[in-house]
């Protein structure tokens, strides 16, 4: 787990995609490890297909700021195609970043992390094997929340499956699987190389 | 205690059933939606045994309310910005015939031009129509203070508007103590309240008056304002009580030694709260003062508070301007202070149009209250700050 006492986090995907859902569920994980969580959607109206962004702060201490993150320690990026300048804007340098991508992009993908940790999950793929398609777009929201947890080392895979049970609206077992598989196959990537 | 994560809109429905009310009536506007939708919600699939009415209008859900109060119904509805600005004239009514209705504002900018940004000058524009007004710091504070404005309405038969940032708050996810339905059956009365409507005794009611009348009704209104932080603290005794829980009229943290108190109200008072425990290192002793109830304004509580020796400033941070006069807290203390031993400045951080306070804001903020010659009414705008 990151000792830092603020832990602040921005995921990125397209309306429809389950981000808030995600970072919603994040903040469950958060709570039932003892954390005060703060989840929140990005601040207007929401269209499917178009950009959005999701937030989850999370802190040992109520005593948090209420303001919209700006600078966030992790980004999560559902859908790779959006544009690198808007998901980049603010992280950390010694930041964290969390792709939806396949392994043959990892070149591309280092070069934008730019020295921060990367994590790379085939989360299209992974969610249209577990059952996970709306109108042939795969639903990677699950998968992301999986690796997630894992990357930020918040809960352990039990823990997150207790967590989950009974709060996913539908398709709760095509789901729980896609949480499941993103915790174990997410992977971090340093200097091109990938360790699993 | 069963505690669990939802979002403001989310607690206000929830209190709404914990409070059994009778009608709900509302039209859905941004960032409200969802808290009639989830009212709705439960009414369709039978777990909200009230009426839940949808109309046309916001006007119309008003005055729907003002008929089922009269009837003696708990009446709730919510809305934001312009929806607000369209109940004004009703809202006088039900204030005028003290009918006890609640209602849910969700703060949002008034267009022109539109916005989704958490503005207050919706809310504070109504300051003047009679109802009690409260601003909410967080999701917990929004269910308890609904619960609480039920009791409060009906006791003292004033209107009750319960305020907080629209997405800032009803949006954002946390972790709520739910209450039990016994507890809240403890706290409320059952029926609510006696209704001016008798079939059995038919009356003409709110009749043409003229001053020799109208007069001691608009004082008799006035005084009974008047009475409301009295028995906010009286109730708030019964509230503790049962739920744990209490809630000062307004929140003061740090005021003993403070230098520069900052004031401000709703979900902004807890970034300020944050910064202060951040900033404990630095030079200046910072304090905070939260205004909680709004209408009618406590002044016997906060005056005291900053009348205190060793208090130079006082930096009020709106997220409102009344055009060609300023923030309207800032207004509003300015008053609250005239007469009294306060010598201190009073400064103006304005963050209009819904300036995200960031503690990066907030600390450029106060170095420009530092730099400032203290000219009264020079506003700082935080839009300028960013």
């Amino acid at each position: 787990m990151y000792t830092e006492d603020l832990v602040e986090i921005r995921i990125h995907g397209r309306g429809g995609q389950g981000a808030v859902l995600a970072a919603t569920l994040a903040a469950e994980v958060a709570f039932r490890r003892g954390f005060y969580p703060q989840a929140f959607p990005f601040f207007g109206a929401e269209r499917r297909g178009a950009p959005v962004a999701a937030f989850l702060r999370y802190s040992k201490s109520f005593l948090m700021p209420r303001c919209r993150i700006y600078e966030p320690f992790c980004v999560v990026v559902f859908d790779a195609a959006l544009p690198k300048e808007v998901i980049m804007e603010g992280l950390k340098k010694e930041g964290v970043l969390l792709v939806n991508a396949s392994e043959d992009v990892l070149p591309a993908w280092s070069g934008i992390a730019a020295g921060r940790k990367l994590h790379i999950i085939d989360a299209s793929h992974i969610a249209a094997d577990c059952g996970l398609l709306s109108s042939g777009m795969p639903l990677v929201s699950s998968v992301m929340l999986g690796a997630l947890v894992r990357i930020l080392r918040l809960a352990s895979l039990q823990v997150l499956e207790e967590t989950l049970k009974g709060k996913i609206p539908q398709f709760e077992r095509e789901n729980l699987e896609g949480a499941r598989r993103g915790y174990k196959e997410v992977k971090e990537v340093v200097k091109d190389a990938i360790f699993r | 205690m069963e505690r669990k994560l939802m979002n403001g809109n989310q607690a206000a429905a929830l209190a709404v059933k914990f409070s059994r009310v009778q009608v709900v009536c509302a039209y859905p506007i941004t960032p409200q939606t969802s808290l009639v939708e989830n009212i709705a919600e439960m009414w369709a699939r039978g777990n909200f045994p009230g009426e839940y009415v949808s109309v046309e209008s916001e006007y119309s859900a008003m005055s729907y309310l003002i008929g089922a109060s009269y009837a003696g119904a708990r009446t709730f509805t919510a809305t934001s910005c312009q929806g607000l600005a369209y109940m004004h004239e009703l809202l006088h009514w039900a204030a005028g015939a003290r009918l006890p209705i609640v209602l849910v504002n969700v703060n949002r900018a008034m267009g022109a031009p539109w916005s989704l940004e958490p503005d207050q000058l919706d809310s504070l524009s109504q300051r003047d129509t009679g109802w009690i007004q409260f601003y909410c710091a967080d999701v917990q504070e929004i269910m308890d203070t609904l619960i609480f404005s039920f009791r409060l309405a009906e006791q003292t038969r004033i209107p009750c508007m319960v305020v907080y940032d629209g997405f800032v708050l009803s949006h954002t996810y946390e972790v709520v103590e739910l209450p039990i339905q016994e507890q809240v059956d403890a706290f409320l009365p059952s029926p609510p309240c006696s209704a001016a409507f008798n079939p059995a005794r038919p009356q003409t009611i709110q009749a043409v008056t003229d001053s020799r009348y109208l007069s001691p009704v608009l004082r008799e209104r006035h005084l009974s304002m008047l009475k409301v932080p009295g028995a906010v603290k009286e109730i708030d005794l019964e509230f503790q009580e049962i739920f744990g829980r209490s809630y000062p009229l307004a929140e003061a943290t740090g005021l003993e030694e403070a230098e520069t108190v900052i004031v401000t109200a709703g979900s902004l008072a807890q970034t300020v709260k944050s910064f202060l425990y951040s900033f404990k290192n630095g030079k200046e002793k910072l304090g905070l003062l939260r205004l909680r109830l709004f209408r009618p304004l406590p002044g016997d509580e906060i005056v005291p508070l900053l009348c205190r020796q060793g208090l130079r400033r006082i930096v009020v941070i709106d997220r409102n301007v009344s055009a060609g006069t300023g923030g309207i807290f800032a207004q509003e203390l300015r008053a609250l202070l005239q007469g009294t031993s306060y010598r201190g400045e009073i400064y103006e951080l304005n963050l209009a149009g819904g300036v995200d306070l960031t503690p990066e804001l907030l600390n450029k903020g106060l170095q420009a209250v530092s730099l400032n010659s203290g000219d009264r009414g020079n506003i700082i705008w935080g839009v300028d700050l960013k």
